[in-house]
């Protein structure tokens, strides 16, 4: 990584929440996926709770990597 | 004359016939090896790799898509003789070269060995040294594979790399021709179509390549594992556009993004397995290519709105591997200059330009090879068109994959190769629609536009005429390909002698110093990465001679090659006059440039004391 990525403290502090928005996303979206596929009877709210986090979890990926695109771009 | 030769054909023995298309292409590759043992790669002039294949490569060619069509049209049709004979097909097309070029082409591919070279020596990629380090994970794959195989460069790998390539294309290609919803027949015409019209040289050893196969595999792997559910009914319906616009109500309903409107024709643990992997090459995509990761996305989008995709998750999980490589992996590249990557977006007229009329230039074999290719893909579009007029489907997913791709470009110009790269991704799909214009499926809930075609009291033409237009088709697209795809190696393609130079000038530049060419057409950069500087005065085909003397004469560098492939690029697209480079080398050398090492393509000059 070059130094300039290190010249906004806000943008280095992203860092760490894209790479964990990025990964939960993922497993929840495995999570999903495997339940989809081996048809695991999901409760409507569970699977509303589960919708709604990936959604609320993207969301906030998308947003940080605006953020820095913005910010350090 | 087409009844007698259909007469001849079926008065022969049946034990003759079952083996007339394997011996027609059996002398095909005959003569094809005859035509690489003749030619001669020095002979080369500004029509490229045409210029030096003799009869026998046309004659080869056409006995192989003769071959093609008479196994195309037995019944039962014959895998296994198919795809021997499209495995020839790919050796004429996308071999030749291979053959024909003592040393591999393109420049890109020696740089990319040189970035290579770099991680195996020092185990990681260099930072801020070019945009492609920041998409790493082809090279890195590259350098285990150099090391796996105890070789001490990737230099073995270049030359043969397109053949192999392409015939890797092969196996996911014909997945998607068999679960695509089209006719058998058309399945293997599209195909053989595919790799008759890929004229678009991104086969060459590169991430791009690997990844095209990624993109294959995935949507091959998607088409089969899930196809369409039947279309709700919503009662007759009159007229022409009512019916067909009821069948798209669908489209906007949570059940179609949810991917419900299909099903799975694989077992849940084979279907867990596969988007196992799938997701581990989807990773693998996101952090080896700038452009592929996003085109997947968009093709996986396509299929789940077509009813070809069961598992909506997958179109997520591309979008946030892609945007997380691009934002923490490859900021190298983006930081301070975020614009090359969002610069060019919405500016869709500045971005065609870029890509057809902007290449629209130099003398006359490189403007006539230029619009070939506008008409090659034209043409080909053209019977896509009539292949989706004419056929009827359970799924529009070919259509919306065939066009899809084209989004890209209003995000980006890619450097003005960005329509090059979306017809290739689009092909396999274009490729079937147009086989669909000759095999048009007539069966499916999506009714064909134009009415079946009746051959009326000339109905016993019916069957040779389609005979004729398979082997028309094929042939002449793969000879046009020919032409087109080899038409710029006069300048991309390097002899022997110009590899030795850019060796002999390595073997003499210290650290820190540079080799300079005039425009880069060199196979150089396979070496030497971060240590010697590779430069090029005429950045753009339009410098002057003069110009370009200037500079080499500001610049000084250490060594200079001058050599065959950049006098005859002068001379085709950058409009320098006849033996340029005999007068730039006078120049150099009255000051203060020696010549160092001469082969009868190559001068390396060395700047004295």
């Amino acid at each position: 990584m070059s130094n300039v990525v290190f010249a906004s403290g806000a943008a280095l502090s992203a860092v760490p929440v894209v790479f964990v928005a990025l990964l939960s996303v993922v497993i929840l979206l495995c999570v999903r996926a495997w339940g989809g596929v081996v048809g695991v009877k999901l409760t409507p709210l569970v699977t509303k709770l589960l919708d709604g986090s990936i959604a609320l979890v993207f969301v906030l990926f998308v947003v940080v990597v605006i953020f820095r695109f913005t910010t350090i771009g | 004359m087409i009844n007698n030769v259909r007469r001849d054909l079926n008065d022969l023995p049946q034990s003759l016939r079952n083996y007339l298309g394997v011996a027609l292409g059996g002398a095909g590759l005959v003569f094809w090896v005859i035509a690489v043992r003749e030619s001669h790669f020095l002979n080369m002039n500004a029509y490229g790799l045409v210029s030096i294949l003799g009869w026998p490569f046309f004659v080869g060619l056409a006995l192989v898509a003769a071959a093609f069509t008479v196994e195309l049209f037995r019944a039962p049709l014959r895998s296994m003789q198919l795809t021997i004979l499209i495995v020839l097909l790919v050796l004429f097309v996308f071999g030749t070269p291979c053959a024909v070029e003592p040393v591999a082409s393109l420049t890109s591919s020696w740089v990319h060995a040189g970035f290579i070279q770099y991680i195996v020596q020092h185990g990681h990629a260099l930072n801020g040294y070019d945009a492609r380090f920041s998409w790493p994970g082809g090279f890195s794959m590259g350098a285990v594979l150099v090391a796996f195989a105890g070789q001490a460069n990737a230099i073995g790998f270049l030359r043969w790399f397109p053949l192999f390539i392409e015939l890797s294309y092969l196996a996911p290609l014909l997945v998607i021709a068999r679960s695509s919803g089209v006719s058998r027949r058309a399945g293997w015409l599209g195909v053989a179509l595919f790799y008759s019209t890929n004229w678009i040289y991104q086969d060459y050893f590169s991430p791009q390549a690997l990844n095209y196969l990624f993109f294959l595999v995935i949507i091959a792997a998607v088409f089969a594992c899930w196809q369409p559910k039947p279309l709700a009914s919503y009662g007759p319906q009159s007229g022409f556009w009512r019916p067909r616009l009821h069948q798209n109500r669908n489209l906007l309903t949570r059940s179609r993004w949810e991917g419900l409107d299909t099903t799975s024709t694989w077992t849940s643990a084979a279907t867990l397995w596969v988007l196992g992997l799938i997701g581990i090459i989807m990773l693998a995509s996101s952090m080896s290519h700038q452009l592929t990761p996003y085109v997947l996305i968009l093709a996986l989008g396509a299929c789940l709105l077509t009813r070809r995709l069961g598992r909506p998750e997958m179109v997520l999980m591309i979008t946030v591997l892609a945007f997380g490589w691009l934002s923490l992996g490859a900021s190298d590249y983006w930081v301070g200059h975020l614009n090359v990557i969002f610069g060019s977006a919405f500016q869709v007229s500045s971005t065609i330009g870029s890509n057809v009329t902007g290449r629209l230039l130099g003398g006359l074999s490189h403007v006539l090879i230029v619009e070939t290719r506008i008409l090659l893909t034209g043409g080909l579009f053209l019977l896509a068109g009539v292949g989706f007029l004419r056929r009827s489907a359970d799924s529009r997913a070919l259509e919306v994959l065939a066009g899809v791709p084209f989004l890209v470009l209003i995000a980006q110009s890619y450097g003005g190769e960005g329509l090059q790269r979306v017809v290739l991704f689009g092909l396999p799909f274009t490729g079937l629609l147009a086989a669909s214009a000759i095999f048009p499926l007539r069966t499916g809930a999506i009714k064909a536009i134009l009415p079946a075609f009746s051959f009326g009291r000339f109905a016993r033409f019916a069957k040779p005429t389609v005979r004729m237009a398979a082997f028309v088709v094929v042939l002449g697209f793969a000879l046009a390909t020919t032409v087109v795809r080899g038409g710029n190696d006069s300048y991309e393609s390097f002899s022997k002698g110009e590899f030795d130079a850019v060796n002999f000038a390595y073997n003499h530049v210290r650290p820190g110093q540079t080799i300079e060419s005039v425009n880069g057409y060199l196979p150089v950069g396979f070496r030497g990465i971060g240590s010697v500087s590779v430069t090029t005065p005429a950045q753009r085909s339009s410098t002057s001679v003069r110009r370009v003397g200037l500079r080499l004469l500001r610049d000084r560098p250490s060594e200079i090659i001058l050599s065959q492939s950049q006098q005859l690029f002068g001379e085709e697209v950058s409009g320098y006059p006849v033996g340029w480079e005999a007068s730039l080398e006078s120049t150099l050398v009255n000051h203060g440039y020696i010549i160092t090492a001469q082969w009868r393509t190559a001068t390396v000059l060395a700047l004295t004391g």
